[in-house]
């Protein structure tokens, strides 16, 4: 059982590995390393090496750790191993956001050796059609998520009398029991309320992605908003199947709350289905690129930068500009969205967000 | 329609918007009845203030070029464009003067001027397309 765990590690943060280290290559050609450049600055020599030796040293780091985390995993017992899975799990955080910072910092002092006037742009470009083409799917498919849900409840209700006395509702690594409740209305359909409130979310993510900014490239706005839309299209599709395995899994775990299922089946379906999709994550980020920047390219366009707005960018990751009305713009590093936090809507979202996670868990358990 | 602004140019956001919407109908890039952004999604996608917006869809609707309807939102004026009103010809005499007064200080003849004129007037009926892609 032990192989099931060190293969699924390995299947898991594999690919989380890999597009940390490639992160700086999918970003927008106008942004490097959380500083807007102009895209020939980009192209230049000196942050190609940049981002070779960022690639190098976050791969290196990343591979020390996942070697020193299966060693423990294999050599120690029960205890040890769900400790040094959340200290590696913790160490890569810590090692990505020190590395990200260091790189952050030093190129803040790469653009101030550029000459300025190679920066210096203001120009933006807005598509009036952007939101009447497809960009994202519609909510309305979240009704076959919402439908399993209901039906694996309403069944979990039809029989209620066939689930034992005590649920099992927490595995360890070898498949034996850990934790285990007395059954109750509420502990057979916290499954199902898990998913609602994941349906909730899910949904909630999928306007985002519909009302977030426009960010198209004024030197080539056509090609470039095309490229949004499909960028957006995707990860759009992407939570719909994401959710709908996320509700699956939930509801197997259950079927298996009444039908006791062998262990091996139980461990290998829960981990097989978060796998699935962060390998999908992960091939989706290095086919797309940060707004969709990978999609039918063509030669890269000329020399001029996005608007400067660095100084709105705490860090190069927290947005936060009290002057622009957007809630939802695209992230800096790494790939996907952000919020603008000068806007208390954000921190409400972020808040209901938090709770929404708060909630499932309790329930959960 | 791909609206493009100079956020550091002299001209107002405003203007420059109620230019490049105006082109756009001159070049048939946007037709009539046509949906524009919500101000709110507009001020957003551009980043500025949402009165900025509210502003040139007032002065735009004021002037006939578009609609605002509570329901369903900005449109391309259905109903045509607005004519040629004395006040308009008041208008644009107005703003050609300085324009024709500096060609002449500066040595333009009139028959370069009105090249400038044409060429401009064809490409605006053509539309601009994307040069570089």
């Amino acid at each position: 059982m032990i192989w099931i765990l060190a293969l699924t590690t390995v299947v898991m943060f594999i690919p989380i590995a890999i597009s940390l280290v490639v992160m700086p290559f999918l970003t927008r050609e106008t942004v490097s390393f959380g500083i807007s450049v102009s895209e020939e600055m980009y192209h230049s020599p000196q942050l190609r090496r940049m981002r070779k030796q960022y690639a190098w040293i976050s791969g290196i780091l990343y591979t020390l750790l996942l070697t020193a985390c299966l060693f423990t995993l294999l050599q120690t017992d029960e205890g040890g191993q769900s400790y040094a899975l959340s200290s590696y799990i913790l160490m890569m955080v810590i090692g990505s956001a020190a590395i990200n910072l260091a790189f952050y910092l030093r190129m803040k002092k790469v653009k101030a050796s550029f000459p300025p006037n190679t920066i210096k742009s203001g120009k933006i470009a807005v598509d009036t059609r952007f939101r009447s083409h497809k960009i994202t799917i519609s909510n309305r498919w979240f009704a076959l998520h919402a439908a399993i849900a209901l039906t694996s409840a309403a069944l979990a209700l039809a029989y209620y009398d066939e689930f034992p006395a005590t649920l099992a509702m927490k595995f360890g690594s070898h498949g034996e029991i850990t934790h285990s409740a007395a059954k109750s209305l509420q502990a057979v359909l916290a499954p199902n309320l898990t998913q609602l409130a994941l349906i909730a979310l899910f949904m909630f993510l999928n306007r985002m992605i519909h009302k977030s900014k426009q960010q198209i490239n004024p030197d080539h706005p056509e090609l470039s908003a095309r490229q949004n839309a499909v960028f957006r299209l995707r990860w759009s599709m992407f939570n719909a199947v994401a959710c709908m395995m996320i509700v699956l899994l939930l509801s197997f775990i259950q079927l298996n709350m009444r039908f006791q299922l062998q262990s091996g089946i139980v461990m290998l379906v829960s981990l097989l289905f978060p796998s699935l999709i962060i390998i999908m994550a992960f091939v989706l980020s290095l086919t797309t690129g940060q707004g969709g920047r990978l999609i039918n390219r063509t030669s890269p366009g000329g020399g001029t930068a996005a608007v400067d707005d660095d100084r709105y960018w705490k860090l190069g990751f927290v947005y936060y500009n009290p002057n622009d009305p957007a809630l939802f713009v695209e992230k800096r590093m790494g790939i996907g969205w952000t919020v603008n936090f000068a806007r208390p809507a954000a921190w409400m979202v972020t808040a209901g967000i938090l709770i929404a996670v708060l909630a499932a868990i309790f329930f959960g358990k | 329609m791909i609206i493009r602004l100079d956020m550091q140019s002299d001209i107002p956001i405003y203007a420059q918007l109620m230019n490049q919407i105006i082109e756009g109908i001159a070049s048939g890039e946007l037709k009539p009845g046509e949906d524009l952004p919500s101000v709110r999604s507009l001020a957003s996608d551009i980043g500025v203030n949402l009165h900025t917006i509210n502003k040139a869809y007032t002065l735009l609707k004021q002037e006939g070029f578009i609609q605002i309807h509570r329901q369903k939102g900005v449109v391309v004026n259905p109903d045509g464009m607005p004519g040629i009103t004395p006040d308009y010809e008041q208008k644009q005499a107005e703003q050609l003067r300085p324009l024709i007064a500096e060609a002449i200080c500066r040595g333009m003849n009139k028959g370069r001027l009105l090249q400038i004129v044409e060429s401009l007037y064809e490409d605006i009926l053509h539309g601009r397309k994307e040069t570089t892609s």
